[in-house]
């Protein structure tokens, strides 16, 4: 499905990066961690050939929901006066339940039989606004619109200074 | 490389979001861990359709990345309106809601 060494390259930088996105104090480093974590997120869909899919990605994650991430922590700096930071409570509670939650989904990957993988029938790229805009998903995606409305509207009536 | 890999590297990265969720005091720090989760779970749905050969896998992350802008569109409202109340960056000290 991809090269071993890149696959190499990028599980280590996601390994790397998403610990960092959760252990790092301050809230700034963990949100710039968090936009390395969807970049290499970005390339493992490019490589799965879902190359629309990486660059919406890149487009959203990556410039629109870590650079509004970066903006609030920023002004909210300015409400509080000092850099963010985040500690923890309650670490080994915490820890002990993901953990059991990865050791289960490790066993329940381990004991699964995948099949082959299958090459596409046809390019994704072509295939995809198809799919979208004249199957059964075209109700979801006008739906999609709505809900993207009215969050919009939500964000802006709480957001809003009386 | 099979499919097997991707989703390990997935289940790994989703119980460090639910680590980060259960354990940060503050609620940018648990909005920031619930992307984590998100991204996991688009990794899967991509990696399934890869591995059947299907463009469909491709629709779901789509479909839930523009949910999860929602998602932290009105997440920051409240936390940004609540730094204006409150003045406090805690998720443990916000109890407005307690009667």
């Amino acid at each position: 499905m991809i090269n071993p060494v890149l696959y190499g390259i990028f599980t280590f930088l996601l390994f790397v990066f998403s610990i960092l996105t959760i252990a790092h104090r301050d809230l700034m480093k963990a949100s710039l961690s968090l936009a390395v974590v969807l970049f290499v997120t970005a390339f493992f869909y490019i490589a799965f050939k879902f190359e629309f899919l990486g660059w919406t990605q890149i487009l959203l994650y990556v410039g629109g929901i870590v650079v509004l991430i970066l903006f609030v922590i920023m002004l909210a700096r300015e409400y509080v006066g000092k850099p963010l930071e985040s500690g923890f409570r309650r670490t080994w509670l915490g820890g002990l339940v993901s953990a059991l939650i990865f050791i289960f989904l490790l066993w329940v990957i381990l004991s699964t039989e995948f099949p082959e993988i299958q090459n596409f029938s046809t390019e994704p790229v072509k295939d995809l606004p198809n799919l979208l805009l004249a199957t059964h998903y075209v109700l979801p995606f006008e739906v999609l619109s709505l809900l993207l409305l009215a969050a919009l509207f939500g964000g802006i009536v709480i957001a809003r200074r009386e | 490389m099979g499919v097997k890999a991707i989703l390990i590297l997935s289940a790994f990265m989703f119980s460090l979001g639910v680590f980060g969720i259960l354990t940060r005091r503050s609620a940018l720090g648990i909005l920031i861990a619930l992307e984590l989760i998100f991204n996991a779970a688009n990794l899967n749905f991509a990696a399934f359709g890869r591995m059947f050969g299907k463009v469909e896998g491709s629709i779901f992350p789509l479909f839930g990345i523009a949910i999860t802008v929602c998602e932290v569109v009105l997440g920051f409202a409240i936390i940004f309106y609540l730094y204006r109340v409150r003045k406090t960056t805690k998720a443990d000290e916000i109890d407005i809601l307690k009667g």
